[in-house]
């Protein structure tokens, strides 16, 4: 299997106090891999490594190597690198603009210019988050009038409109009700075939609904990376047994 | 070309930041230096509380003392500020405690209105209408510092309803719904819980409009009738602002009349600064 | 009712009606005395008469405030703009920060005659370049410059974060972002501040009083000629010691624009408000 992400020995540090501790791992290609594991436990700033968003936060700091299809990801200009590895946030935060405009807004940026080939991206990239027969009618609409689920869905469409090899996303549905979950749920094994999806999520159950793999983070430390089924049948550490059994919730 | 554009308009952010910030220093200092040169011929002391402003020795030597205009600019403030808080505070409370919120969207703007009506035309009002009031009185000139006083508490009155109200209005928000559940009537929690409650943030508000009031040049100048004199209500008085404003035409550059004056401006200055600065440490000790 | 409490609620009402009253007459009482003297000859004419301005009209003064308000906006509004933009998006040092906020606050506490005062004995006495209305505009340029800043600062800091990094997360670069998210989302912030930063620069004399603004001038053809300005017509009609209709139609002309300007800011601001959901 091929793999698209390598972190070796990465720690992540906000003020100088640990949130990720020398942490190593590879994820492959299209592929679902899950980070699990309670809250506070570094999933999110493990997330924010993979494309450099981190360095956003005043007071945070990274150390230890990052590879992105086998390169150093401080090599990559900052941009370049973001627009490959995109990232959603567990709150949705639509642009206060149309619907049109939210999704034309980095397609513009990256010089694409023709109305024509603008309108079938935006299409195409709604269709793949599951949006489009919803809101077709209507992409004038502020995006402040979707429902949060449907918000949640167009910031996906959104960070697919760059064409990103990876989707980094940040328990999407967190904030969501039921069915918009399960709406995001049924959605992600469809992104797979074009791009890799990490998703962060502290729903054990999410996770085994919907990874190939699956990695359990505890107080910032990897404690156990396999595949879904061996992750779930065999769990080989007592913290990651702990964990699934729901004894440290 | 996208890594040029971003720099380029990075570049010239910083730029005009940091040529706007050095404008904005430099007047201070320039302000400081030409000041500066009068305390070689006055001593400080004599120009603070001296009451002889002669700056042209026709008669005797030339004399530099501000102290009359300082009063007269703490006095004119301090009234103007006691008159707008009688009416701001109950302003604040009808905006705080009875408006609804489509009221309150309608009233804030009204009262900004205030605001933004230039000085001089509030001395023009001021000249027709609070001046010939007092003439009908039988006040002999009509100008005087209460006029002016009453002017400027219309002046400062929008600050003070917007400082005063936001504070009412998180108090009354926080602490109603408790006193509605004992049975309180409103009105006796407002005079009783929240009235009380807000008396530091209305008393620092109202040392803040008056620092608002002291800065005040066209309206207190045209109504207060400018005499060096020592400040009396319903006598004659003159702000260091106006003082500046009516002098400076005439004062030769370089002259000592022309550094006292920076000499007068620096001084309101600092008491502005004294003002805001002890109110901005209080405020970070007493309301966090 | 006890009586503090009735004694409270009264001075409530009394107070906002007296409020609302003396803001009511205060328009009222310019319209209804200035109306006499509106007229097309008066907005479109020079003034004239042996009083100067007794006959006549004020159309350099209304130019000369124009050139004055539009030369204060942009040399104190654009970098306004920019400082504010820096403070909060590119000032990583704090330290620095508070520096550049504590000078904006010194800037904001003096008093406007004392800007008035630098820009005479700098750039009229001292450079030379003599009363115009560029030296009149800088020193309205300095004293709106920290009552705009603080205004976007204000913009700025309400958008949530998590928009701008949803935005950086797109690979976007800062200065798209501010240019083509941040200010389209605090544009009715934006316009308004700039629209009240004008009306303020408008209404102020003490600051052109000896910089520029002079009694009698044809409207100005560059900043470098001195101008009339409604204000200062105002007062220097005023200090003549007479109140004929002039004065009265020059008031009513600033208390329209004041009512004008604050009305479209405040409409614009509230149609473009975002709550952020």
């Amino acid at each position: 299997m091929e793999m698209i992400l390598s972190l070796r020995g990465v720690t992540a540090s906000y003020d100088s106090i640990a949130a990720v501790k020398n942490l190593s791992l590879d994820i492959p290609r299209n592929r679902i891999t899950a980070i699990i594991g309670p809250s506070g436990c570094g999933k999110s700033t493990l997330l924010q490594c993979m494309n450099r968003m981190l360095e956003e936060e005043p007071g945070a700091t990274v150390s230890g190597e990052i590879l992105l299809a086998g390169k150093e990801i401080q090599r990559i200009p900052k941009e370049d690198l973001r627009r490959r590895v995109g990232l959603v946030f567990q709150t949705p935060a639509p642009f206060p603009f149309s619907i049109y405009k939210n999704m034309t807004y980095a397609p513009k940026y990256y010089g694409l210019k023709d109305g024509e080939s603008m309108r079938l991206l935006v299409e195409e990239k709604l269709k793949m988050a599951g949006l489009y027969d919803e809101v077709k009618d209507d992409l004038g609409k502020s995006a402040y009038k979707l429902s949060g689920g449907q918000q949640q869905r167009l910031c996906i469409a959104r960070a697919l409109t760059v064409n990103p090899d990876v989707l980094l996303l940040d328990e999407p549905c967190s904030a969501l009700d039921v069915k918009s979950t399960s709406i995001i749920e049924d959605l992600l094994p469809e992104l797979k075939r074009n791009c890799t999806i990490v998703l962060v999520t502290h729903n054990i159950a999410q996770a085994k609904r919907l990874a190939d793999r699956v990695a359990f983070l505890y107080n910032g430390e990897l404690i156990e990376y396999n595949d879904k089924s061996a992750f779930f049948d065999t769990p080989q550490e007592t913290l990651t047994r702990d964990f699934l059994g729901g004894a440290r919730g | 070309m996208r890594n040029a554009k971003n720099l380029l308009f990075s570049s010239f952010i910083y730029a005009l930041t940091a040529l706007m910030v050095f404008v904005l220093v430099f007047v201070i200092f320039f302000i400081v230096r030409e000041a500066l040169p009068l305390f070689r011929e006055v001593p400080l002391s004599d120009f603070l509380l001296g009451q002889r402003w002669m700056p042209i020795g026709y008669v005797g030597n030339p004399a530099y003392g501000i102290g009359n205009f300082i009063l007269g600019t703490l006095l004119v403030s301090a009234v103007a500020m006691l008159f707008s808080v009688i009416v701001g505070v109950g302003t604040a409370l009808y905006l705080a405690c009875v408006a609804s919120d489509r009221q309150r969207s309608l009233l804030y703007p009204f009262i900004d209105l205030l605001a933004g009506i230039p000085s001089v035309v509030y001395g023009f009002i001021g000249l027709v209408i609070i001046v010939k009031f007092f003439l009908k009185l039988g006040h002999p000139s009509g100008v005087s510092v209460l006029a002016a006083a009453i002017l400027l508490s219309v002046m400062i009155l929008p600050f003070l309803v917007s400082s005063i109200s936001d504070t009412l209005r998180k108090l009354y928000m926080a602490h109603l719904p408790s006193s509605n559940a004992l049975g309180v009537e409103p009105w006796h929690a407002t005079a009783h819980v929240i009235l009380p409650l807000a008396g530091k943030s209305i008393l620092l508000s109202s040392i803040l409009a008056i620092s608002r009031a002291m800065g005040e040049t066209m309206a207190v100048m045209m109504v207060m009738g400018n005499a060096n004199l020592f400040p009396t209500l319903l006598g004659k008085g003159e702000t260091i602002a106006s003082l500046i404003a009516l002098e400076m035409g005439t004062a030769e550059v370089g002259s000592t009349h022309y550094h006292a004056l920076f000499a007068a401006g620096l001084i309101l200055m600092l008491l502005l600064l004294i003002i805001n600065t002890a109110i901005n440490a209080i405020q970070k000790k007493v309301l966090g | 009712m006890r009586f503090s409490a009735k004694f409270v609620k009264s001075w409530a009402y009394i107070s906002m009606a007296v409020t609302v009253l003396v803001i009511v007459f205060l328009f009222a009482y310019v319209f209804f005395m200035g109306s006499g003297a509106i007229s097309l000859a008066f907005i479109t004419e020079m003034p004239r008469g042996a009083v100067l301005g007794s006959e006549g009209g004020i159309w350099p003064a209304i130019a000369g405030s124009l050139w004055f308000t539009g030369t204060a906006l942009i040399l104190g509004g654009i970098p306004a703009l920019a400082t504010a933009v820096c403070l909060v998006f590119y000032c990583k040092d704090k330290r620095i920060y508070n520096f550049i906020r504590s000078v904006i606050q010194s800037i904001a506490g003096i008093p406007s005659i004392a800007l008035g005062l630098f820009s005479y004995s700098l750039l009229v006495r001292t450079m030379g370049i003599g009363r115009c209305v560029l030296a009149g505009g800088i020193a309205l340029a300095i004293m709106i410059f920290p009552f705009i800043e603080v205004r976007i600062e204000k913009a700025l800091n309400e958008i949530p974060r998590a928009l701008i990094l949803s935005s950086y997360a797109l690979g976007i670069s800062h200065s798209y972002t501010v240019t083509k998210l941040v200010l389209r989302a605090i544009r009715g912030e934006l316009v308004s501040g700039l629209i009240l930063g004008a009306c303020f620069a408008m209404g102020a004399t003490a600051p052109i009083i000896f910089t520029g603004g002079v009694a009698y001038a044809a409207p100005p053809d560059s900043v470098m000629q001195p101008a009339m300005a409604l204000p200062l017509h105002l007062y220097l009609l005023l200090a003549q010691g007479t109140t004929m209709p002039q004065v009265y139609g020059t008031a009513f002309v600033l208390m329209i624009i004041v009512l004008v300007s604050n009305t479209v800011a405040t409409v614009y601001a509230r149609r473009e408000k975002h709550t952020w959901k």
